[in-house]
């Protein structure tokens, strides 16, 4: 029998190229996943710790962040990460200032209620907001920038450093934030306004 | 111009903030680097699994092959040593050639 005789060769030849394939194929894909993560890690661990005042927070976000990416997508196209991994980083950071303002209704309930607001997401300012005002003065600009951004409602934080810093459009802002167009054009507005007030003594 | 003033201060924001994402310290980059390290390992096997699975496909088809060339063509007959030793000698053979006069005569014997 010719063909039994040479058959099994040839797919013990075929089966170790397809698995030498794979192989390379799995290392490239890593390698280029890794790229990736490495471009995109130290700007998502700012925009986290802009967001939560806090390292070791913005640290966990971004490592959460991370994970979700690898085990959902990474059989994905390499240039659908980054509108991915901002729609999972922001969602994560929501998740985070929930958790925080349901902390903070229970502590109002418990102790005082001041906090009112409707939509806290929209308003809520930094839980650990620093007061940019008493700083301005006598920081550099970079800090200053950074005490400002921390102080700015999380939804403006948001649209400012997705449209300036990761040079997203305003549908994919709007697609990582998970809003509206017209929601990003106000928020980015209205950040870019008060920045520019605050920020006027080093940047006029 | 307000829009030139509005992009030199982006320009200026965004060059800021790059400034400090490379001058983060030596502890939060090497924490980033094991959340990276942690993320890759996270993914999912898929493809490794179906190589494992083609090379044991591969191996049982050589298996497979390797029984039907060389097992043997015909297996022997035999259902008995009684058998075997009936056949080899040749006093087995004149028995079988003489089967039909035996019966008549274990008939016969019966009957008498």
């Amino acid at each position: 029998m010719p063909t039994a005789d040479t058959g099994a060769p040839a797919d013990s030849l075929q089966a170790t190229h397809a698995a030498q394939h794979t192989r390379e194929e799995s290392l490239e894909s890593r390698e280029t996943l890794e790229r990736f993560l490495a471009g995109i890690e130290r700007r998502a661990f700012r925009m986290a710790q802009f967001a939560t005042g806090n390292r070791d927070e913005a640290l966990d976000i971004v490592q959460d962040a991370m994970l979700a990416l690898a085990r959902l997508y990474s059989k994905r196209q390499p240039d659908e990460w980054g509108p991915l991994f901002h729609r999972i980083l922001q969602s994560r950071i929501h998740d985070w200032y929930r958790r925080r303002r349901t902390q903070h209704r229970w502590l109002a309930w418990l102790g005082k209620d001041d906090d009112n607001d409707e939509d806290p997401l929209a308003a809520l300012p930094d839980p650990d907001a620093r007061r940019p005002e008493e700083q301005l003065g006598n920081t550099r600009a970079g800090v200053a920038l950074e005490t400002a951004l921390g102080a700015l409602p999380l939804r403006q934080q948001q649209a400012f450093l997705l449209r300036t810093w990761e040079g997203l459009d305003v549908a994919a802002t709007a697609a990582a934030m998970g809003c509206s167009e017209g929601s990003v054009k106000t928020h980015y507005s209205r950040a870019v306004h008060t920045l520019r007030e605050l920020l006027e003594d080093h940047w006029p | 111009m307000t829009d030139d003033k509005e992009s030199r201060f982006i320009a200026a924001a965004k060059a800021a903030l790059d400034r400090s994402a490379q001058q983060l310290d030596e502890l939060t980059i090497a924490r980033l680097r094991a959340a990276r390290s942690k993320a890759l390992e996270a993914r999912p096997r898929r493809l490794a699994w179906l190589a494992v699975g083609g090379l044991a496909t591969a191996a049982l088809t050589a298996t497979l092959v390797a029984f039907l060339l060389f097992a043997p063509a015909v297996a022997p007959p035999v259902s008995g040593l009684e058998q075997v030793d009936l056949l080899s000698d040749n006093d087995g053979l004149e028995l079988y050639r003489d089967l039909e006069f035996y019966r008549w005569l274990a008939e016969h014997a019966d009957a008498a």
